[in-house]
């Protein structure tokens, strides 16, 4: 099979304290794959580690490998912005640059990297991002004006078209609609829904509901383990770890 | 001491409506045998549990229902509800067969029927009604385990009675020969309820059917 990702004997440590305990698993291309587990269980840290953002972190130490395509992210004759480029992320608290314009948001990574030759062609790729973020009928009168006028959830999907415009492999969502409403939540939900037909989604959930709802794989992380992976319809009807049991049936902690 | 979850209220007032299923499924099987061995009419009074039995089955389904959209419930929560709306089925299933037992009587000529085998298969059939209860209530996985090992028992014996009447035809009063018949074959019918019951355990405990 042809995997989007594999994450083989993945280990992260801040400092002395080990916070992703050899754990492997490998994601299906074109699907959404849920990360969930409590609180501090190492959830955000995993998906850092998969396009190398924790290389930010001085204290962060990174054993193990993650493979794109058969590429080992960290091996040494890999670019890191090549790597960058195979992932699009997008976090908890929505952070649009609040001062550009949506436009400009949009438009900044695709003119920096030099994805675009001319004016017409990045207003081509622009509006095509925000069309996938189904944002366009929103706000393309409005496209000169700052991202900061913009809903929690239209700044949310206005990120989601930023990493799109950047043409990436896998979009990484840490907890996207952890500060949205129900209303604004649903809508990124079912954005997700449409996206995973071109990208592959890895998403990082605290609400297990969330992750039944729109996954298509699910693992539980604990305490930096995984517990357990399978297919979410398995997972929340019969899972095999009684762990896994108590943390869906809401028993954990 | 762990504090309960929303979703226990529910579960607790569904595992109290199942409870009141399981006693009065086996006080509506024991009055319908008394009836027909005793020939005392009791078929008002059965078909009034019955109908309870049928009432409450529905009270089943519609707090499920409720647990289900209230709570969104997953893994063995979800499984138990699933459950109890299917043996909720079973034992309405089991007082709807315990009315028509008692209406037997109805058929019962003047100088009364031998009963033997009913007498012999209702004894067995009975106690499996309850071992099914009390094991779905406890969530005793051996106890349901038995109740499928008994009613192979319950085969055998109907197959076997169903054989020796026929041999008999001719030979004893119609009526009584049918309804013999009648009465094994819900006794059997009930007994595979039984059954289905100790499946709906193991399915809530382990995920899978037996």
């Amino acid at each position: 099979m042809n995997w989007a990702i594999e994450v083989n004997n993945l280990n992260v440590w801040y400092g002395d304290k080990h916070v992703i305990k050899n754990v492997s698993f490998k994601v299906p291309k074109n699907i959404i794959f849920a990360v969930m587990g409590p609180s501090g269980c190492g959830k955000s840290t995993l998906l850092r580690a998969m396009n190398r953002l924790l290389e930010l972190n001085p204290y962060a130490r990174v054993e193990g490998q993650v493979k794109i395509n058969g590429i080992d992210v960290y091996s040494d004759n890999v670019d890191i912005t090549w790597v960058r480029r195979q992932f699009g992320m997008v976090f908890q608290i929505p952070n649009p640059f609040p001062h550009l314009s949506i436009y400009e948001n949009v438009a900044l990574g695709p003119k920096l990297n030099g994805l675009v030759k001319d004016r017409s062609e990045l207003d081509e790729l622009v509006k095509q991002a925000l069309q996938q973020a189904y944002l366009w009928d929103e706000v393309k009168n409005d496209l000169k004006k700052p991202a900061s006028m913009l809903s929690g959830g239209q700044q949310q999907r206005l990120c989601i078209a930023r990493a799109l415009a950047l043409k990436p492999k896998i979009i990484l969502m840490d907890e996207p609609t952890a500060n949205l409403d129900p209303v604004a939540s649903s809508k990124i939900e079912e954005l997700m829904l449409e996206l995973k037909e071109e990208y592959t989604i890895i998403i990082v959930t605290h609400n297990p509901q969330q992750a039944a709802r729109i996954s298509d794989y699910v693992a539980f992380l604990y305490m930096g383990e995984l517990i357990e992976i399978g297919e979410t319809s398995m997972v929340f009807t019969r899972p095999r770890n009684a762990l896994t049991e108590k943390y869906v049936v809401g028993r954990m902690g | 001491m762990s504090l309960k979850r929303p979703i226990d209220y529910g579960l607790e007032r569904l595992n109290g409506l199942m409870s009141d299923m399981v006693n009065l499924a086996g006080k509506a099987l024991k009055k319908s045998i008394e009836s027909v061995l005793t020939r005392v009419d009791n078929i008002e009074e059965v078909r009034k549990m019955s109908s309870q039995l049928l009432f409450m089955m529905d009270e089943v389904g519609e707090l499920a229902v409720q647990l289900i959209a209230r709570f969104q419930p997953v893994a063995s929560d979800l499984r138990e509800i699933k459950s109890a709306i299917q043996v909720s089925y079973d034992f309405s299933r089991i007082g709807r067969y315990a009315a028509n037992i008692s209406e037997i009587i109805k058929m019962i000529p003047e100088g009364g029927c031998d009963f033997t085998m009913v007498k012999k298969l209702s004894d067995i059939v009975l106690e499996m009604v309850e071992e099914a209860g009390r094991a779905y209530l406890n969530k005793d996985l051996k106890k349901a385990e038995e109740v499928r090992k008994r009613d192979d028992q319950v085969d055998d014996l109907y197959a076997e009675n169903i054989k020796h009447l026929i041999q008999m035809g001719g030979k004893i009063d119609t009526a009584c020969l049918l309804s013999t018949a009648l009465i094994l074959r819900y006794l059997e019918r009930i007994a595979d309820h039984t059954c289905y019951i100790a499946d709906s355990l193991s399915y809530i405990i382990t995920g899978r059917k037996q």
